[in-house]
């Protein structure tokens, strides 16, 4: 027997309609979040100009490095390589413990982020402790920063590297603090992030300088 | 989305990337007499014999002017890269496909 002709709309579901919810507040609504952070924008910028300061150093030092016949010159000690090599490796393995401190972070793992800062932290403070000796050895060896264009060269290149270094140090240090105090609870970690961006860019940066100078 | 089936932005970051890579190439595979002619004393130093000098002197200005590209293009790249994750995305046919034989 068929159906009555009304019993097909009948059977029909009704569609549902989503509807956006009515908003009875009269605030303004609350901006989105920005792609990219402002923190990491500062950074960036701040990495172009360093990178930038950076470049007219090593433009300087190809220019006596290639220009000049004999380099070192005959007279002056060579780099120690193979400390500086355990050196490198030490700066690389902060790079990592930061890296593992900022996701520490990102999943509000507190305890994991302050070990991690103080490791990297340490790795820091060593990484400069070794520098210096080896500068002093250079230093009593004869290799100062009068000594001639390699001297020179050699301590402002690499003496900026360190200086960066120490300000990377101090800045670890402040974010060490502050998580030790409970600032980055929350997925508040932009300051962390931060920081790390600036410790990844002093270690990528001293493997092209170790490349460089110590080859 | 428009022209190559990729968003505006993307689509200038290919066209950077591209011409800067051209402009590099080029830059590379000059002769040396010819790279000279940029720098008053690069041929000077060229045209009075095989100077060391000229030759540190083409490194650094090659290097120098290189870096700025890279530095943006690197740069640039990355804040791209990251607006270009964020946004949000519309879901994929075969995802709607499946919702659809799931409704079904």
């Amino acid at each position: 027997m068929a159906d009555h002709p009304t019993a097909a709309i009948h059977r029909l579901q009704p569609i549902p309609i989503r509807r956006e919810p009515v908003r009875r507040s009269k605030e303004p609504m609350p901006p989105a979040a920005p792609p990219v952070s402002n923190a990491r924008i500062a950074v960036v910028t701040l990495l172009v100009a360093e990178t930038m300061f950076f470049s007219g150093l090593i433009g300087a030092y190809l220019v006596f490095r290639v220009g000049t016949p004999v380099w070192p010159p005959l007279n002056l000690p060579h780099l120690p390589l193979a400390v500086t090599w355990v050196n490198t490796l030490v700066l690389m393995t902060s790079g990592v413990t930061m890296v593992g401190a900022v996701r520490a972070a990102r999943r509000d793992d507190q305890r994991a982020l302050r070990r991690g800062l103080a490791i990297t932290a340490l790795l820091g403070v060593t990484f400069l402790a070794v520098q210096g000796s080896e500068w002093l050895r250079l230093i009593h060896h004869g290799l100062t920063i009068s000594a001639g264009m390699y001297g020179a060269t050699f301590y402002v290149l690499i003496g900026t590297h360190a200086a960066h270094v120490l300000g990377a140090v101090v800045w670890l240090t402040l974010i060490l603090i502050w998580a030790r105090r409970g600032h980055f609870t929350g997925g508040r970690d932009g300051a962390v992030e931060a920081c790390a961006i600036y410790w990844v860019f002093v270690c990528a940066l001293w493997l092209a300088l170790f490349a460089l100078v110590y080859q | 989305m428009s022209g190559w089936g990729m968003p505006s932005g993307r689509r200038l970051a290919v066209c950077l990337g591209v011409a800067g890579a051209f402009v590099l190439v080029a830059v590379m595979l000059g002769s040396p007499e010819a790279r000279a002619q940029g720098c008053a004393m690069c041929a000077t130093y060229l045209s009075n014999g095989q100077d060391p000098r000229a030759e540190a002197f083409k490194t650094s200005i090659i290097f120098l002017m290189c870096m700025p590209f890279v530095v943006v293009a690197s740069a640039g790249g990355w804040i791209l890269w990251m607006h270009w994750r964020s946004r949000p995305r519309r879901p994929s046919l075969r995802v709607l496909r499946a919702e659809g034989e799931g409704a079904s």
